[in-house]
């Protein structure tokens, strides 16, 4: 039998301190696989595994970010984060929603039709969440502890942002042209329906295989590339907004202001989401600097306001000296 | 010498550990739902750098495989600071008499 959590162990050897392992992440590992041993059938064996690996990620995730460390403050101020984000993503993606809901006539199948609009709103709303989150989750300038693990969430936020671009915003397109088609039949409409994927609707194997086909045919049509490339733009716009709002936070420390700061982050970065895009369609720039202009400017403010800050810093230094 | 601090996670721990040495597990069996296997650890880890705990991986069988879980039981420090905690809390339980009776 395969004994569980070696892989986890490994993975816990690269993040963790040699101390922290054996006397942190070494005993949940040997709890879950000595319960393993000792299960009784195989239900109880996957009971075991699934509280065990669950135990043993919240370890190794807390030792990692060296979360024990964290006072109550850093606890409250992360949990205010938390919420302000959740609140702005809903809020947000609620907001994304109603355009094309009140667009649609009413009918039977309007719930169904609603629910596969979701994944096209939320990739959009969760970048958005983020960074008012931190706008006005913060009460005062972040620390480090609250900075590293705003981080981490963000990254986590950009890599689940990545999945639903490649897999539940393809589907869930799909399915609402099948619903518009179906209710377009319960109508009355009897002619032929072709329901061929756009690239909105394909998987991201089928849109590097597009865009191989059209480079192979000599046809480089610089927008239709565009698309493949924008999954991976917006999915990382969760971690760049999220590392220029907390630059923005250490620097400002009125809510109002940061409000507005995040409001301007915002608009700011789909000015140049428009002209990545209409920029790479007259060629002026080539497709995968188009698509990541919105990142890298995001990333080169947030290197701006950090070295400004650290400049700022050593210069208030020298006074005190 | 800085006072020493006991979380309210700590003091259940030593209160447990205080009858027999125990595996981290059995503390979150026993504690009845106020520890998690999640955290456990990451205490108990904590709890050892401050001298409350100490700590030692148990005798394995011969062709055993795995790794050996980690037994653990109080220092004669922790079971201290858990003691004054506990006369500390008995002391500000008791009723305040009225200075001027």
């Amino acid at each position: 039998m395969k004994l569980p959590g070696r892989a986890l162990h490994r993975l816990a050897a690269r993040l963790c301190s040699e101390r922290t392992l054996e006397r942190v992440v070494e005993p949940a590992i040997a709890d879950l696989q000595k319960e393993c041993a000792i299960a009784k059938n195989r239900m109880h064996r996957v009971r075991v595994l699934v509280a065990g690996y669950a135990a043993i990620v919240k370890v190794v995730g807390i030792c990692a970010l060296r979360l024990s460390e964290a006072t109550n403050e850093d606890r409250h101020a992360l949990g205010r984060i938390l919420v302000w984000s959740v609140v702005s993503v809903v809020a947000t993606t609620t907001l994304l929603l109603v355009p094309p809901l009140l667009d649609r006539s009413p009918s039977i199948s309007s719930w169904l039709a609603a629910a596969t609009l979701i994944p096209q709103a939320v990739p959009v709303g969760i970048p958005i969440g983020i960074v008012f989150g931190i706008a006005l989750g913060l009460s005062t300038r972040p620390n480090m502890n609250v900075a590293k693990v705003t981080l981490f969430g963000a990254l986590a936020a950009s890599a689940l942002n990545l999945a639903v671009l490649a897999w539940a915003m393809p589907a869930a397109n799909q399915a609402f042209r099948q619903i518009a088609i179906d209710e377009s039949r319960a109508r009355g409409y009897v002619g032929p329906v072709q329901l061929q994927k756009g690239y909105n609707e394909m998987w991201l194997s089928e849109l590097r295989r597009q865009a191989e086909l059209l480079a192979a045919d000599g046809d480089l049509s610089l927008a239709r590339l565009f698309v493949f490339r924008f999954h991976f733009r917006l999915s990382f716009a969760a971690a760049a907004f999220s590392l220029v709002s907390l630059l923005i936070a250490a620097s400002v420390n009125h809510r109002g202001l940061r409000f507005v700061t995040a409001f301007a982050a915002c608009c700011a970065y789909w000015m140049l989401m428009y002209a990545g895009d209409a920029g790479s369609r007259r060629g002026y720039l080539t497709p995968p600097l188009g698509a990541w202009l919105p990142n890298l400017v995001m990333i080169g403010l947030a290197m701006f306001i950090a070295s400004s800050s650290s400049s700022r810093l050593r210069g208030q230094r020298g006074v005190a000296q | 010498m800085d006072t020493p601090k006991l979380s309210s996670t700590e003091r259940l721990i030593l209160e447990l550990l205080s009858g027999d040495e125990m595996f981290g597990l059995q503390l979150v069996e026993q504690s009845k739902g106020a520890l998690k296997r999640g955290t456990v650890y990451v205490t108990l880890g904590r709890m050892q750098d401050k001298g409350y705990v100490e700590s030692w991986t148990e005798k394995q069988a011969a062709g055993a495989i795995g790794l050996p879980r980690r037994l653990y039981r109080p220092t004669g420090y922790g079971l201290r600071v858990l003691a004054a905690w506990e006369a500390a809390a008995r002391a500000l339980a008791r009723p305040l008499k009225p200075r001027h009776a």
